[in-house]
């Protein structure tokens, strides 16, 4: 059996005008919770829908479940769930009509943790989906997905509408039934102080591509952010400094990997350091994306306001 | 399952049409089994009047056919993908072939249906009400009273016909006519992922194939198949039609033609992006 | 006693789960055979990975610091790491250096700082 649970190599999908993903490798391990994360537009959805077998790849390959994808498509789909980010389910069908549709589809569908996730989440499983507002239609969706029982769980911007306190429900879910019982789950949202919680790996993707793949840990202890003041500070980009944001004679870096030797080198040349403090996941996402952007500012790198904590 | 899902969605239409099937044949039948009883004429020769209940038939049951055809073509997997849901369909685990040969079917089973129960309907209807049209028809004169117009021999000999050959090619024409259009409207619909878009066209396509069959027919010297002529083939003043076969087989590749819609549809479906 | 965690500082989840473990272990909140919630409840508690909260009982568990029961519960230890009085030297090292750079860094002298170390101890005693 594969370590991954997804697994693509260079996958491809260009339109006419444009190259939504242009050469993505994927590693998501089993049992992982994978944070994906990118801007709109960086090609998050166009993965996920190629992924579930609506778009046909252009290029590269992809596996999910050590299946290939799309010619192992219905065994794929059969121990995947998802939710899309369209929220749409057949219109004229309430959620006891939905759940009558779909169990039959499923094996491995358990009508405890479909009561379950009705209860929890609050969902009115007696109205027809048009009726319902976008929380309601979110959570229905997230049902029809959680009760499935599925190894793999692939969620596209799964808390679109919903409440503070339903969204600490659906976390709450989330481990219990998922990453507890060692399934996968993929999730792409813009809600990074969520991501951050429960993820334990996390991937930028960025104009189609990876900007990077890692533990989200080991992403916490990489980036370093150390305040320091004095004469002849470096200025320099190198693969190490990610930015240097200059007032006058202070200067705050961004540092990805042995901070403490940065931080060693600074001294020797004779500067102080005044803070040395990690990034949050939110600052690390807004860093890498914008270093991708043209600087349009006198600072080199990212400008110290954009990074502010995630909320 | 996806089979109860397409019954949900179309059993309103089905309905309908139901009830103007049955309720319009209902009045053809009484209607004119009143008609005749009032007439001053005596009881028209058998064949006459079966002629005029085959073109009356032909005349309602036709045009009928394609709206239903139409009305029950014009929802499926492609309307899904269109509109809402066809995210959540496309990704349970079936074939894109699964879900237009299971629409397609529901379709058919329904149309079939339909017409099952008006015959039979009818029929009952006739046999009970037992009037000039009942005690005409030829399967009636072999069972019910004498009437004056089995005259035996050659009269036994059309009857014989009327029974086997004419009226089956009536109600066969009927089905055929829906289960074409139903076909063609279903492959619209998957092809522009729209109810509407798919009615329309395929309106358009049928005005375009009917007008041309007749237009030819009237000034040309060669004409189109039309499944309408069929069974009035031998009531025909013109005789049979250069293109003539023998109404079996016409019938039979018509609906071969019908198959040919469900087919394009799931390529057209397997190889599109949602 | 009650465990949080938060994520927006940037600190590793699992070092916030050992720290705030151990504080409470040496300030006396929890004792010598107390019962930890397990990995599966203190996830789904805090809603964060099970993983997390694996490789933070693993850590305190290699500390010595508490014991899982093959089967079931995971308790305090029942004394402070039996390690060397130099491997508990060692390991106390780098937070004393901690604590010396920030003394220095704003400039407070060298009784200031130890005072600081003395208050801190003081507040824990209070506790326990």
């Amino acid at each position: 059996m594969s370590e991954f649970a997804i697994l693509t190599d260079g996958l491809m999908k260009h339109y006419s005008e444009t190259r939504a993903v242009d050469g993505l490798h994927l590693h998501v391990p089993r049992g992982s919770l994978y944070g994906f994360l990118g801007r709109n537009g960086a090609g998050k959805t166009t993965t996920i829908r190629t992924l579930m077998g609506l778009l046909r790849p252009t290029g590269g390959s992809a596996r999910m479940l050590d299946m290939r994808v799309p010619e192992e498509q219905i065994a794929i789909l059969q121990r995947t769930a998802y939710v899309s980010e369209k929220k749409a389910l057949p219109p004229s069908m309430t959620g006891e009509h939905l759940v009558r549709f779909n169990r039959p589809f499923y094996r491995s569908w358990s009508d405890a943790l479909a009561a379950k996730c009705a209860q929890r989440l609050e969902i009115p499983m007696d109205q027809q989906f048009k009726k319902l507002s976008l929380g309601n239609r979110t959570k229905l969706c997230l049902l029809m997905a959680l009760a499935q029982g599925a190894e793999l769980l692939i969620l596209d911007e799964p808390t679109l509408g919903l409440d503070p306190v339903i969204m600490d429900e659906l976390l709450k879910l989330l481990i219990e039934d998922y990453a507890v019982e060692g399934r996968t789950v993929f999730l792409s949202s813009h809600r990074l102080a969520e991501v951050e919680r429960v993820a334990d790996w996390v991937g930028i993707i960025d104009h189609g591509k990876l900007l990077l793949e890692a533990r989200l840990d080991d992403i916490r202890t990489e980036y370093c952010r150390i305040n320091a003041s004095g004469n002849a500070l470096p200025v320099n980009i190198g693969p190490q400094i990610l930015s240097a944001v200059f007032s006058g004679s202070l200067c705050e870096y961004v540092v990805r990997n042995d901070a403490d030797r940065f931080v060693a080198e600074l001294r020797s040349q004779g500067a102080t350091i005044l803070d040395v403090s990690p990034l949050n996941l939110g600052e690390v996402f807004l860093l890498l994306v914008r270093k991708e952007e043209p600087c349009t500012s006198g600072n080199v790198g990212a400008t110290p306001a954009a990074l502010s904590p995630s909320t | 399952m996806y089979f109860w899902k397409c019954w949900r969605d179309t059993r309103r239409a089905f309905s309908i049409y139901l009830i103007l099937a049955v309720g319009g044949t209902l009045l053809w039948f009484m209607g004119m089994n009143h008609a005749l009883q009032h007439a001053s004429v005596g009881a028209p020769p058998e064949e006459a009047l079966w002629f005029l209940v085959v073109s009356g038939g032909l005349a309602f049951g036709l045009p009928f056919a394609a709206v239903m055809g139409l009305g029950l073509g014009s929802r499926s997997v492609g309307t899904e993908v269109g509109g809402e849901g066809g995210d959540f369909l496309m990704t349970r685990p079936r074939s894109r072939k699964y879900f237009v040969w299971v629409g397609w079917t529901v379709g058919l089973a329904e149309i079939a249906i339909l017409l099952a129960v008006t015959a039979l309907v009818a029929l009952a209807v006739l046999y009970y009400e037992g009037g000039p049209i009942w005690r005409h028809m030829p399967v009636a004169t072999h069972f019910g009273p004498a009437t004056q117009a089995s005259t035996g021999g050659q009269a036994e000999n059309i009857s014989l016909l009327l029974t086997v050959v004419d009226i089956p090619l009536l109600l066969a024409s009927v089905a055929v006519i829906a289960i074409v259009v139903h076909g063609l409207t279903y492959f619209m619909s998957v092809l522009t992922r729209s109810g509407r878009r798919a009615v329309t066209y395929s309106l358009i396509l049928i005005l375009v194939f009917w007008t041309s069959a007749n237009l030819l027919d009237r000034w040309g010297h060669s004409s189109l198949p039309n499944i309408a002529k069929i069974s009035l083939y031998r009531m025909s003043l013109q005789g049979p039609p250069p293109w003539y076969l023998a109404p079996q087989l016409q019938l039979i590749g018509w609906v071969l033609f019908a198959l040919a819609f469900p087919v394009a549809a799931q390529l057209v479906l397997e190889r599109s992006d949602i | 006693m009650q465990l949080h965690v938060s994520p927006a500082t940037g600190v590793p989840l699992y070092l916030q789960i050992e720290s705030q473990l151990k504080h409470a272990i040496a300030a006396g909140a929890l004792k010598q055979g107390d019962t930890l919630p397990s990995v599966r409840k203190l996830a789904a508690d805090l809603r964060i990975n099970p993983n997390t909260v694996a490789r933070a009982y693993q850590n305190l568990e290699r500390d010595g610091v508490i014991r899982t029961v093959p089967g079931g519960g995971t308790f305090v230890a029942n004394n402070v790491p039996g390690l060397l009085k130099s491997e508990k030297l060692k390991r106390l090292k780098p937070f004393a250096l901690q604590v010396a750079v920030e003394g220095t860094q704003l400039r407070l002298t060298r009784d200031e700082i130890l005072k600081q170390v003395h208050v801190a101890l003081d507040e824990l005693g209070e506790k326990s």
